[in-house]
């Protein structure tokens, strides 16, 4: 049920700034098809956060410094 | 063109920027206890700094022209590109404090995707708005942070020792590291939003006075802000904390009128944190623009706060992650911020007396 109420939040969000700009999808040509690619590819970005995937960068990044050079990344966070 | 901003409304605006930045949280970096010090050495030499800045600004109206003008029209827009990544990555990075801060102090249960988003598209309604109205805005909100600020401050005095700021310059290395990181995240950020704002300022005299006035007042803010934190919490209670400024207002207590203090100085914070997030989107909005063929860049405002907010979330997966990260974060800002625009000033120089102008 948490779960739910999440996605649909998340989807209202999207809902209300797809209505709030309909002025740009409403333009047609080359603007209306990078607004709507964009559009996807970030609600395919934010489904992937909330399911929890995260980009090996740049947290990934510091693990993987720690694991090689343990000395170097102690030193630049301490 | 018109003079679309005053002088006054471009400091209102840089000092809220400022005050989004991480230094705002209240922590310690490399300096420890001299952190305040490091704040201070730090603004001496964002001077020169800033001078760069605002030399790379003379004379353009858009940002295109200023990387164009000094580095040529093919490297100039490859800088373009790579700056309006920089600002869009730094957008992120305020949007992910923000919604891990909402979610420590408040929202607990609440998801972070929600909060960010929430955050990304008011500012984005920000960025979507013309210079006049974005002026308007921050001159009306700046002196409501600074009220709130100050009464932060006051109540937090009778909680105050400053013997804690004792011994001075312990470690003389970790101070030239902290004024470094001091450098580079609280005032060499403002880059982006100098350089958003400033075209809107045609006379100099008037952007360099608002930019060294903001740098001032940001600067001696921010310091005001640790030396609080130092002395109301002691080093090791404040190293301890994420957010020093909200703990530190959570000790304040004004009685039965103003219960929860802390709420305030979240407040504060969270509207700083949207000045700067719209500001770094209006610099990453009016420098893609061109690039992605978009004749209005007010078209890509609602899209690149999405996206921000989308890699906010997908850049870290935890408060630790975030603050580690935190700690390196100079180590990529210094290329672009502190090491490439004096070298930008210095071509624009030489390019002009190459053809005359």
């Amino acid at each position: 049920m948490d779960k739910l109420a999440d996605l649909a939040g998340i989807l209202g969000l999207y809902l209300a700034f797809s209505w709030t700009d309909r002025g740009e999808w409403k333009t047609p040509g080359k603007s209306r098809g990078l607004w709507i690619g964009l559009l996807a590819v970030n609600l395919a970005l934010t489904a992937a956060a909330w399911q929890g995937l995260r980009l090996p960068w740049p947290s990934g990044l510091m693990e993987k410094l720690a694991q090689t050079m343990p000395l170097l990344a102690g030193r630049a966070v301490s | 063109m018109n003079e679309q901003l005053t002088s006054r409304q471009l400091a209102c605006l840089l000092i809220l920027s400022m005050l989004g930045g991480v230094s705002f949280i209240g922590g310690a970096n490399e300096a420890g206890r001299d952190t305040w010090l490091a704040l201070l050495l730090g603004g001496l030499a964002y001077c020169p700094l800033l001078l760069c800045y605002l030399k790379l600004l003379e004379g353009q109206d858009s940002l295109e022209g200023v990387f164009c003008q000094a580095a040529g029209p093919r490297i100039g827009r490859a800088l373009c590109l790579f700056y309006g990544l920089i600002a869009l990555y730094l957008a992120a990075v305020t949007l992910s404090v923000f919604s891990f801060f909402v979610t420590e102090t408040s929202l607990t249960a609440t998801p972070r995707a929600v909060l960010a988003l929430l955050m990304a598209l008011t500012a984005a309604f920000a960025a979507r708005s013309s210079l006049p109205a974005l002026g308007r805005f921050g001159q009306m909100l700046a002196p409501a942070a600074a009220a709130f600020l100050l009464v932060s401050i006051f109540t937090a005095l009778p909680e105050c020792d400053f013997r804690a700021l004792l011994p001075l310059i312990s470690r003389p290395q970790g101070l030239f590291r902290g004024a470094w990181s001091s450098l580079t995240m609280s005032f060499a950020e403002s880059f982006f939003p100098l350089m958003a704002l400033g075209i809107g300022i045609r006379d100099g005299r008037r952007r360099a006075q608002g930019a060294f006035g903001a740098a001032a007042l940001g600067g001696a803010t921010l310091c005001a802000v640790f030396i609080k934190n130092l002395a109301a919490l002691d080093y090791h209670a404040m190293s301890s904390y994420y957010f020093p400024s909200f703990a530190v207002g959570s000790l304040a207590s004004l009685g039965a009128f103003f219960q929860r203090f802390e709420a305030f100085v979240a407040v504060n914070f969270l509207f700083c944190q949207l000045c700067k997030a719209a500001l770094c989107l209006l610099f990453a909005q009016r420098a893609l623009a061109p690039l992605l063929g978009v004749e209005e860049s007010r078209r890509l405002s609602g899209l690149l706060a999405l996206a921000a907010a989308n890699f906010g979330l997908l850049f870290f997966s935890s408060e630790m992650a975030l603050f580690v990260w935190l700690g390196l974060q100079k180590y990529l800002l210094t290329p672009p911020l502190l090491i490439l625009p004096p070298l930008l000033a210095l071509s624009r120089r030489l390019r002009r007396k190459q053809t005359g102008a």
